[in-house]
């Protein structure tokens, strides 16, 4: 029993201690916290509570069928009548089992619950950040015209800045608190649900009523940025907020070892005559086959290069600042300028910028970092330090981007007067209307944008205009008129827009690499390689999801095709998914298949759908809209049907709930195992659903670390995890759980034989003593020693071998049959373990001429034989014989000798005589060389079968652990050692270009010009030089 | 790499895992791998070790000499008479003749053999006071003896339980015949024949003056026709409960059918080498009755060895397994070397 828990009991008391201390200061610090957060709204986020934990985890426990099968035998036990045993023979393993087990329900629970209560406010501990605790009705704000910014990362993985407006109403009431206290409105709203992105409800406030919709809420998870203050209203709290919503329930996880345990319980407890089998409880170790994946992306890292005249090394385009050329100038100069980023300067030097797409803050920050600093703007003026030199640049127009421009451009006038336009954005549509000119050029960036698309980096093109100041002022009232249109106002701009950008003049072009966490895209494959299904749930935009399925190589140029799913009813989204299914595997819509066949006939119980084969390698990507449909009822078949033929799937847009349902829908339709992994509070109820929840522990908070079952701090160590881990770990419990059953039927059976002779009494074979201590001390240490170190392949070879995670994900190496040779292994060796003993004894004498067949000597005998047989077998189980696996097996093989020869000496017997009647036996009998020549020929009979069956398996039918290591011997012999896979960046060949990411919304051009988001209090003072490079520069 | 480690370590040095080979589960080990050599070699040596072991342990079992004969069917009268237990008082003495070919020389034992009786019955097996036993003065209302504890009138039975009430009580005594006349008593040890650690230790007479004071206020089991302080009135060592009759019959049997030293031969006169080849006659009171529970008994002869007894067993089954892991050996070296010599057909 204590195997399965190896780092639980290796320290059991040290564990139990801890409890006690936390109960105690759990107790201290209850009244505390029921007085801070009023019990009607508080949140339960701990499974029990002091008075609940008992029964709750024993009622979990005795779920486990193994238990309860105990408890049963336990009051079959306390009738004399039907008794074979005593009842401590049951009792003491069962009770330090649930102890155990229960000391570590205990800590898990109250330590989670205790980082979570600490979790909801991680946020507001770092300055200048307010994490929202309820759902709030934004009433009022420091900023102009009650804007508040937020950040939703928790909510839904988005790091970018959002916008709330309050109602102009409630904006009167300011900061006055007599006004806000006096506040006395009326709101309805909808019923709490999960739904992130609506709310719908009114304001009823002297007797005018106000529409309310999601721009006007604050919801609870969400950080306020760039903002002092704010009022709000408190529509829901605890429970009801729709970050709580979307949580999952906490559920007790087991893993498919765990349930194909009860069923083998059941059976066992069916066929076990003697009823010897001990409790055993197993844990986490299913090697999951699907993997669900979020948050690859912290953080763009750009890498920019002007392709026209310089080099790409970064140190010749300092040069060409600093030797002021015009062309490099004026490309810094754009970058510096053409944008929506709001700059932030707390304290004075601590410039921040606020950009709405991570891709602008990196450009932005690369005109910085090269001596073009964007200082602060107004709706009519953009501030930057040019090299040191302040220029105050008038901005005139924002032609904003949108997806189908896929450009953005400013118009500026420059102090000196010059008007112009710059304009960035994809290379395609740039290219088109650049002024024919500079064709020479063109061609040069081209090759250089084949580069970095080859490298896999995503390009932008930038390029200027110099416009004439008539021909300005002439678009400019045009401008303004289309803007106020009433009708196809949209339309009209964009005739506008597409007037005035072209030929444009290329200035070069700029490439960013999103920078993912080390080693994820080798992570990926390597995964992929050891045939992990990678789903990828991301609460991102299309584009930039898409982009990342990119950069991290799930998607790629060889693939077939690449679905994308975006119907807005649940009829386009069937005939999709149909078209995609269609397309990857025709004969699927076949009345012949067999998945149509049983979903026409409703009686088959089980929805486990068999593997479906495409035709090709495919990608699907759905948005989080159409998703909403197809988890509906009679769509999620064909959505997992399609998916699944799929090699990468990617959702996006998606909402925490909908993570948690997709994960459901893989549970409930694939025999599979599912693993979730992420790093945000979005990310909890998915991590909570999955059969294995993974959090990585970044920037986003606790949440997703304190809800998981394994977390750690990069995407990369999921390889090492699984692959190394996992793969170990789940071959040590399966070596364990094989042992146990064998090494408990070769125990039980041998009374099974005895029987027989016997008078089918139910006299035990063994001494009461050795069937307490059989499971509990003589053969618990050994396996436990292999189970925290067995190693069939090291490290090395498991990550250079993805394919010997393969046994696991199907379940090769424990399942029904290979209970079935447990079994078998166990009755042969419980026949000989009975008959050697009992031919040896039959009708023999010792060699002194006394009678050898009493039922005591017979007992030892036997269980000696057992015993050794067993640690025999043990040894040849462990690969991996460290230190503590010699002192394990040969401890219990000693302390064995050493308590049979305690308890069975005169002392014992004087002083407990009822409790150890075995007085004697022991040196009686072990003296005897005819017991020693059946305990060896027992021996040899019970493994020497198994050597050579080993060997001529390994032979015969060399399985994937078997070839690796074979070639493993060989290559280690011309010493050729797998390193690990250096961090080098992959190479892909790909010919995709820009898809110009830039997830901002649209509209905020607009929003700057009205200049409804500026401060009418400028922080910006004009003095000096800020670029710490231009600094630099000078010195040199 | 190198910097960004110490700066995560620096940063949060507690949720490091220590860099111990224990942790990082990279302890040095050894890894013994089943290889063609070690798994071949070590098939011929143990096959060749079982196969000279077993032949060995077969030519000392046949050294042994043995004489079982099965008197519950020579003397079928007295089978009978016991068949009724009305006739529990009737005395029956049968005599076995046999002749012994050959000397039987060293040490020799005479022992009883039961078959089919189930000493081994969880409720027979339980059914003793080891206090009572010890000579502690214990209520044996409280222990596994019922229902043979107290007789009606509230006297306890000394020793209580079933597996003393069943106690063998045949007497046998064995006669050689120095011609055809006149036969002589073989001189036979009645003590001697257990355990030390139960003669000794687990086995102890109640104190008190004298033996028959000790058992006063208890009475005989109500199988037994004389009380336990008789049992060897000649000598006090062996008697009461260190009898060593009483000793071995509780020491109960593993299997259902067993043999339990009766007496073994006392090295005097003619019989100092052992018993000389002869005639020789039983002479059994026969009390112990076998037909109801469809039993045997047998009384044996035996002269012994350091393997024991003339159990053949252990000898075949060496034999038998030696010369099929010798076989297995074989076998799967013919294997090896066919998979061998394919690999290599298939590098090329």
């Amino acid at each position: 029993m204590s195997a399965s828990q190896p780092a639980g009991s290796a320290s059991i008391f040290q564990t139990v201690l801890k409890w006690v201390v936390l109960q105690f200061l759990f107790l201290f610090y209850h009244p505390f916290v029921c007085f801070l957060f009023p019990q009607n709204n508080s949140i339960k986020t701990s499974k029990y509570n002091f008075f609940t934990f008992l029964p709750l985890n024993l009622f979990e426990q005795f779920q486990r069928i193994a238990n309860a099968y105990f408890l049963f035998l336990l009051i079959l036990q306390l009738i004399p009548q039907v008794s074979s045993l005593s009842w401590f023979t049951t009792v003491v393993p069962l009770v330090l089992v649930l102890t155990v087990s229960g000391a570590k329900d205990a800590i898990d629970d109250f330590v989670t619950s205790l980082g979570r209560f600490f979790c909801g406010c991680v946020s507001s501990y770092r300055p200048g950040f307010i994490c929202v605790q309820a759902d709030l009705l934004l009433l009022s704000s420091s900023e102009p015209h009650s804007l508040t910014y937020i950040e939703t990362a928790e909510l839904d993985g988005e790091t970018n800045l959002k916008v709330k407006q309050a109602l102009t109403v409630t904006a009167e009431l300011g900061e006055n608190l007599q006004k806000l206290t006096d506040f006395n409105g009326e709101v309805k709203c909808e019923a709490p649900n999960n739904k992130l992105d609506k709310f719908t409800g009114t304001l009823t406030l002297h007797g005018e009523k106000f529409a309310l919709d999601n721009e006007k809420m604050l919801l609870r998870g969400c950080t306020i940025r760039n903002t002092e203050w704010c009022f709000g209203l408190v529509i829901y709290a605890g429970p009801d907020t729709k970050l709580m919503q979307n949580c999952g329930k906490t559920t007790f996880k087991r893993t498919s070892i765990d349930r194909l345990m009860n069923v083998l319980v059941l059976v066992v407890s069916l066929i076990n005559l003697s009823s010897l089998l001990q409790p055993c409880s197993s844990l986490q170790s299913a090697p999951p086959s699907f993997l669900t994946n979020e948050g690859t992306s912290k953080g763009t890292n750009e890498k920019k290069k002007n392709a026209r005249k310089f080099m790409f090394y970064d140190h010749s385009l300092v040069e060409a600042v600093k030797l002021d050329d015009a062309a490099t100038h004026r490309f810094f100069r754009l970058l510096s300028l053409c944008h929506t980023v709001m700059p932030e300067e707390k304290k004075a030097g601590n410039l921040v910028y606020q950009a709405q797409s991570p891709d602008e803050g990196a450009l932005v920050t690369a005109a910085r970092n090269f001596g073009f600093v964007f200082r602060a703007r107004t709706p009519e003026t953009i501030t930057v330090v040019e090299m040191g030199e302040t220029k105050v640049y008038e901005l005139l127009a924002i032609l904003d981007f949108n997806n189908v421009r896929k450009r953005m451009s400013v118009i500026v006038r420059s102090p000196e007067g010059d008007l112009t336009l710059y304009c960035k954005g994809a290379d395609t549509i740039v290219y088109e209307l650049l002024d024919a000119s500079c064709e020479s050029l063109k061609e040069e960036t081209m090759e250089h944008l084949n580069e970095f698309a080859g490298e896999g980096l995503r390009t932008l093109v930038v390029a200027y205009k110099n416009l004439q100041e008539d021909y300005f002022e002439e678009w400019h009232k045009r401008h303004h008129e289309a803007s106020t249109a009433l009708d196809e106002r949209e339309e009209k701009l964009s005739e506008l827009y597409e007037e005035i950008e072209k030929d444009l003049m290329l200035l070069g072009a700029t490439a960013i690499e999103d920078k993912l966490q080390d080693g994820v895209p080798q992570t990926i494959e390597t995964l992929a390689k050891a045939h992990i299904k990678i789903w990828v749930l991301t609460g991102d935009k299309q584009e930039t999801a898409v982009n990342i399925g990119y950069s991290c190589n799930m998607l790629h140029d060889d693939m077939k095709d690449v679905f994308i799913i975006e119907g807005h009813t649940s009829e386009a989204v069937l005939d999709e998914l149909r078209t995609a299914r269609k397309k990857m595997n025709p004969d699927s819509f076949l009345d012949s298949d067999e998945i149509n066949i049983k979903f026409e006939n409703p009686s088959m119980k089980s929805r486990i759908l068999p593997e479906e084969q495409a035709n090709g390698v495919y990608g699907l990507v759905i948005n989080g809209h159409s998703l909403a449909y197809a988890l509906e009822g009679n769509l999620e078949l064909e959505l997992v049907r399609t998916a699944c033929m799929c090699k990468v799937v990617i959702c996006c847009r998606v909402t925490p709930l909908q993570k948690a349902q997709v994960v459901e829908l893989v549970k409930k339709y694939k025999k599979a195992v599912t693993l979730a992994i992420g790093d945000g509070a979005n990310d909890v109820s998915m991590i909570k659903t999955a059969h294995i929840g993974v959090g990585i522990s970044g920037q986003e908070g606790m949440q997703a670390v304190l809800s998981s079952d394994f977390s750690f701090a990069q995407f990369r160590y999921l390889q090492r995890l699984l692959l190394v881990h996992g793969r170990w770990s789940y071959i040590r419990m399966c070596k364990f759980l094989r042992y146990f059953f064998y090494k408990n039927f070769a125990f039980t059976l041998v009374h099974f034989w005895y029987g027989f002779f016997s008078g089918f009494s139910a006299q035990t074979v063994y001494d009461q003593w050795f069937i307490t201590l059989y499971n509990l001390v003589y053969t618990s240490l050994p396996v436990l020693g292999m189970s925290l170190f067995d190693q069939d392949v090291d490290d090395r070879w498991s990550m250079q071998f993805p394919h010997l995670y393969e046994p696991g994900q199907q379940n090769l190496y424990f399942n029904k049959i290979e209970f079935v040779k447990c079994v078998l292994h166990g009755i042969y060796s419980s026949l000989i373990l009975f008959f050697i003993p009992y031919g040896a004894m039959y009708d023999a004498v010792r060699s002194d001429g006394k009678a050898i067949a009493d039922y005591q000597s017979f007992a030892l005998m036997a269980q000696t034989c057992l015993l050794i047989v067993v640690s025999v077998q043990i040894g040849l189980d462990t690969a991996y014989w460290t230190a503590v696996n010699q002192f394990f097996i040969w401890g219990s093989l000693s302390v064995y000798f050493a308590i049979i020869f305690t308890m069975y000496s005169d002392g014992m017997y004087l002083i407990f005589t009822a409790s150890f009647p075995f007085i004697g036996t022991a040196r009686n009998t072990l003296s005897q060389p005819n017991v020693w020549l059946a305990i060896f020929l027992s021996i040899i009979l019970c493994v020497l079968p198994v050597v050579g069956g080993r060997f001529l398996k390994a032979q015969l039918m060399p399985t994937v652990s078997d070839k690796s290591v074979s070639r493993g011997l060989g290559l280690r012999s011309v010493r050729v050692l797998p390193g690990l896979a250096p961090g080098t960046r992959l190479r892909r060949t790909s010919t995709r270009r820009s898809g110009y990411a830039f997830s901002h919304q649209h509209g905020f051009g607009a929003l700057i010009m009205s200049g409804r988001n500026m401060r009418p209090k400028l922080p910006f003072t004009t003095t000096g030089t800020f670029s710490p490079n231009s600094e630099k520069n000078k010195h040199k | 790499m190198k910097n960004k480690n110490s700066q995560g370590a620096q940063e949060s040095p507690s949720r490091c895992p220590d860099n111990s080979a224990f942790k990082q589960q990279k302890l040095p080990a050894w890894k013994p791998k089943l290889t063609a050599p070690t798994v071949l070699s070590s098939f011929f040596t143990i096959g060749v070790f079982c196969l000279l072991v077993g032949i060995c342990l077969i030519l000392y079992a046949r050294s042994v000499k043995e004489i079982q004969i099965n008197y519950s069917d020579i003397c079928l009268n007295c089978s009978k008479l016991r068949e009724n237990s009305s006739n529990w008082d009737k005395e029956c003495n049968c005599s076995v003749y046999f002749t012994l070919q050959e000397n039987m020389l060293g040490d020799v034992f005479m022992y009883y053999r039961l078959q089919n009786f189930y000493q081994n019955h969880r409720r027979y097996v339980l059914s003793r006071s080891d206090a009572q036993l010890l000579g502690q003065d214990v209520n044996i209302q409280n222990s596994n003896c019922a229902p043979f504890t107290i007789y009606p009138n509230g006297t306890p039975m000394a020793p209580c339980g079933a597996i003393a009430n069943s106690m063998f009580n045949d007497s046998i005594q064995l006669f050689y015949y120095l011609n055809s006349s006149t036969a002589i008593k073989v001189p036979l040890l009645k003590s001697g024949n257990s355990w030390w650690s139960d003669k000794n230790v687990k086995f102890r007479n109640p104190t008190s003056y004298n033996l028959s004071s000790a058992f006063a206020g208890t009475t005989r089991p109500p199988y037994w026709q004389k009380p336990a302080y008789l049992l060897d009135e000649e000598d006090e060592r062996n008697n009461g409960y260190i009898n060593d009759d009483f000793i071995i019959w509780m020491r109960v049997s593993a299997f259902p059918t067993f043999r339990n030293l009766y007496r073994h031969l006392r090295h005097t006169n003619q019989f100092a080498d052992g018993l000389p080849a002869g005639n020789y006659t039983f002479h059994i009171t026969y009390n112990f009755p076998v037909t109801k529970f469809k039993g045997e008994k047998q009384v044996v002869l035996s002269t012994s060895t350091w393997s024991g007894g003339s159990n053949l067993f252990l000898g075949i089954a060496y034999t038998v397994s030696g010369a099929v892991i010798v076989l297995a050996g074989f076998i799967i070296t013919a294997i090896h070397l066919k998979l061998r010599k394919k690999k290599t057909y298939f590098q090329r």
